[in-house]
């Protein structure tokens, strides 16, 4: 089980408000994705990114939840980010002048990355599935990511 | 309950069961809503959303019905439930659903002239 979250920083171009993609993977297949205007503004775009790494791992906690049920149990979730600076403020515990204006909401993450429950790892921009559900993209890696979503064509 | 057989249909989205696999797909759903607005005719897209599309609320284009633009960004939100790929662009066009002008409307058009080209796109669920 892993996840993959991504944001589009200052998509709405009316309110100037974020955009958070994830989407989270079992074994290799999709299980569910999202796609959400974020509530406050961010003001950079890393603050855009942990917002959504939180979101993620909301989603994450609660597959880990229904999973228990089944007596599978999954430690060190991986999550996926493009963002070193988010990932830096999800282990670290120290808050700086530049996110210390963050609220607390968006903070849960680092209880659970502490726990090792979660596990914030890097990822290149162009192995980030969760691209499709932040921006419009060209033809080229919109169809790439598709490809990886396991989404194909239905021949009868 | 009786048995009929394994699951092909529900609620609008079709379950095809193979060896390797499940595919879930909403083909004939996506058939169905070119017929409803009348877009069987239209010109293929290879992507729901041009890269650089900027959507203004402070549109000052003809006005359009705004039961037939609530209609479609509905409709599209349903199909989301078999694709991701569209789930951006449906999100970003259902926001102006309050005030939707003839350019917002060109837009959820452009969406639906991509599913034509790929109405057979459907989640592979392989087995492991």
């Amino acid at each position: 089980m892993f996840g993959f979250c991504d944001a589009g920083f200052a998509g709405d171009r009316i309110k100037r408000k974020s955009t958070s993609g994830n989407c989270q993977f079992l074994g290799e297949n999709l299980i569910s994705w999202a796609s959400k205007r974020q509530a406050t503004i961010g003001m950079s775009t890393s603050e855009a990114e942990y917002i959504s790494a939180a979101s993620c791992c909301t989603q994450l906690l609660w597959m880990k939840q229904q999973l228990e049920d089944y007596q599978i149990n999954a430690n060190s979730i991986p999550i996926y980010c493009d963002n070193t600076t988010a990932i830096c403020l999800s282990k670290n515990l120290i808050i700086n002048s530049r996110a210390k204006h963050i609220e607390i909401k968006h903070h849960f993450i680092r209880d659970y990355v502490q726990k090792g429950i979660l596990d914030i790892q890097f990822i290149d921009t162009e192995h980030q599935w969760a691209d499709i559900f932040t921006k419009p993209l060209t033809v080229e890696r919109f169809d790439f990511i598709k490809k990886n979503l396991n989404m194909h064509y239905v021949s009868d | 309950m009786s048995m009929m057989g394994e699951l092909k249909f529900l609620l609008g989205i079709q379950v095809n069961q193979f060896k390797d696999g499940v595919y879930v797909h909403q083909t004939k759903y996506t058939e169905k809503l070119m017929k409803k607005f009348k877009l069987e005719d239209c010109k293929v897209m290879n992507t729901p959303m041009h890269p650089t599309c900027i959507l203004s609320k402070e549109d000052t284009g003809t006005k359009v019905d705004q039961k037939l633009y609530r209609g479609m960004i509905g409709s599209l939100l349903y199909l989301t439930a078999s694709r991701p790929n569209i789930l951006f662009s449906v999100c970003l066009c259902a926001r102006f659903q309050s005030d939707p002008r003839e350019s917002h409307l060109t837009y959820v058009k452009r969406i639906f002239r991509y599913l034509k080209g790929t109405t057979n796109l459907g989640l592979l669920y392989r087995k492991s």
